[in-house]
């Protein structure tokens, strides 16, 4: 069952568009990793689809309405974060969640102290949210998505300000939160580690354009496999592969040979030794999920594998 | 509705700025109280302390305070980035901004009258003898703070449009010093900013009858007051509607 949906979304700027045809699809009980570079077009896509910005182009379906004309009641099984945490700084975190209570349409103490103990919060209920640090708030910010246990969490870059330990408990919580609550989650990070240990399902995003949409499963198939080998003589080894296997060969400084398109390692191995050449390593690797994004993203640097 | 009311209540309730408004405001009774002490002749009466009072109110201090007012409902979403807490939620835009524009209305209504009673105990101070007309003065009061409160819509579009504190701030200041000398011009009761007080003058004969006769007639200077409150009211609730406001 699809629970968000875009028929390519377009947003334009004076002409320029940031976000450009994007159709992608979150089922019911996803977590979907909504991936890219920064200035990719992550947020404003995600402000598309929750009516605070109006598309120049497409169509969204959020629970099966369009959110900028359905009766605003579907926000009650909506939780979001987007940008960073927002607050009422001069309010404690128990009254900025009492202020989220009241928009769904009621108050409940109980469950304003059960999502503070979740997200780690219990002894600042009190503290004024201006005295917090910046892991304190996006923590806070998350609690604030969650109140009313909503169907669908839209969490954009959730983990800034998060260190390695907050990062863990994030994804620990969300697979709680799709496994015992049924929730559905849709995730921006331009974080790499943040998205796959946690993701079901990806789409990446690269200047405004969903490049791929697919499970991680289906992304690792399509990144293929490569050989490493070592060898005498690497350049002759190099046009040898080009020329007779059409392989794309990448030379490396310490004389190993990257090889792709080669087919088997055992023909690759055949045809350096008829040609007398002393194959000392030949090492078959997959290709890793960085990889695959470095080349769907065209090599943008920006998405990034954080310390974990 | 109300829910959206409660929630403008708490996050008002601990506003610093809000508080400071109320401070401001009752500057006004105790500087009348100062300066009439110090100035007034042999026969000071009630009268003359309330009606000094209440100028001073309606042309310097209140229109200040409304502007800070008006300026820091909008002015704070921004700043904290807090509309997008809101238009998420299952309400409508339009209540959010309504409901700033009820909460200023009252908070105003709320400040005249902390600024009569603090009247009346600065005059009580300078024994001016006995005290006549309370209703009257209580409606002059309200009507006082009811005449701020018009200007909360366009200092509210200002803050919308600038998204600034600072800017609002600044035209309020602008206009109020124009305010005062608007006032005595013979087009007074059409222009806007002005229409206010002097209608109030009007209606409760406490203008001085030496003054030039005003441009227009009752109906038409109503007419300025309804598109000095009504006109802004429109638009900001359908930029509200309408902008990207985060």
């Amino acid at each position: 069952m699809q629970i968000l949906s875009t028929d390519r979304l377009t947003k334009r700027y004076g002409g320029q568009a940031v976000v450009n045809g994007v159709s992608l699809t979150v089922q019911q009980g996803d977590i979907y990793g909504f991936l890219g570079p920064n200035g990719a077009g992550k947020t404003t896509t995600i402000r598309m689809l929750l009516g605070l910005t109006r598309p120049s182009g497409g169509r969204v379906c959020l629970l099966g309405q369009d959110p900028l004309t359905a009766d605003r009641s579907l926000f009650k099984q909506v939780g979001s974060l987007i940008e960073g945490p927002a607050f009422w700084p001069h309010l404690s975190a128990a009254e900025n969640m009492v202020i989220i209570q009241k928009l769904k349409g009621g108050t409940n103490r109980q469950e304003i102290t059960a999502t503070l103990e979740l997200v780690g919060l219990a002894d600042a209920a009190r503290k004024p949210v201006k005295h917090f640090s910046l892991g304190m708030k996006q923590r806070l910010g998350i609690g604030m998505a969650l109140l009313g246990k909503p169907r669908l969490l839209v969490l954009d870059e959730p983990t800034n300000g998060l260190d390695p330990e907050g990062f863990r408990e994030m994804r620990s919580l969300l697979r709680r939160l799709v496994t015992d609550q049924g929730m559905t989650v849709l995730l921006s990070s331009h974080l790499l580690s943040e998205v796959e240990q946690v993701a079901t399902r990806i789409g990446v995003i690269q200047r405004g354009r969903l490049v791929t949409e697919a499970t991680v499963a289906d992304l690792r198939g399509q990144g293929g496999h490569r050989l490493e080998v070592t060898v005498s003589r690497p350049d002759l080894a190099a046009t040898l592969l080009r020329e007779r296997l059409n392989a794309q060969v990448e030379p490396h400084e310490d004389g190993t040979l990257v090889v792709r398109d080669a087919g088997s390692a055992a023909a690759v191995n055949s045809l350096l030794v008829r040609h007398d050449l002393d194959v000392s390593r030949l090492v078959e690797r997959e290709a890793s999920l960085e990889e695959i994004f470095f080349n769907l993203t065209g090599g943008e640097t920006h998405v990034e594998r954080a310390a974990d | 509705m109300w829910n959206v009311l409660q929630i403008e209540a708490l996050k008002w309730r601990r506003n610093a700025l809000v508080w400071v408004t109320l401070a401001a405001t009752l500057a006004t009774p105790l500087l009348t109280t100062l300066l009439f002490g110090m100035s007034e002749g042999p026969n000071p009466t009630w009268h003359k302390f309330l009606n000094q009072s209440l100028m001073m109110e309606t042309m310097m201090i209140g229109p200040l305070v409304t502007t800070l007012i008006g300026a820091n409902a909008i002015s704070s979403e921004y700043q904290f980035e807090t509309w997008k807490l809101s238009f998420t939620a299952p309400v409508q835009r339009w209540q959010v901004y309504l409901a700033k524009v009820i909460l200023g209305i009252f908070w105003t209504l709320g400040l005249e009258v902390a600024a009569f009673l603090g009247s009346l105990v600065g005059g009580s101070l300078l024994n001016l003898g006995p005290f006549e007309g309370f209703w009257y003065w209580t409606q002059q009061w309200l009507l006082a703070g009811v005449g701020l409160s018009v200007m909360l819509p366009l200092y509210h579009l200002v803050t919308l449009i600038s998204r600034s504190f600072f800017v609002t701030s600044g035209v309020g200041i602008v206009g109020t010093f124009a305010g005062i000398l608007m006032v005595s011009s013979k087009w007074a009761a059409l222009y806007p900013i002005t229409s206010v007080p002097v209608l109030l003058a009007i209606w409760f004969d406490s203008r001085p009858g030496d003054v030039q006769v005003l441009v227009g007639s009752q109906p038409l200077w109503l007419l300025s007051l309804g598109v000095a409150f009504l006109l802004p009211l429109l638009l900001n609730l359908v930029y509200v509607r309408r902008a990207d406001l985060t």
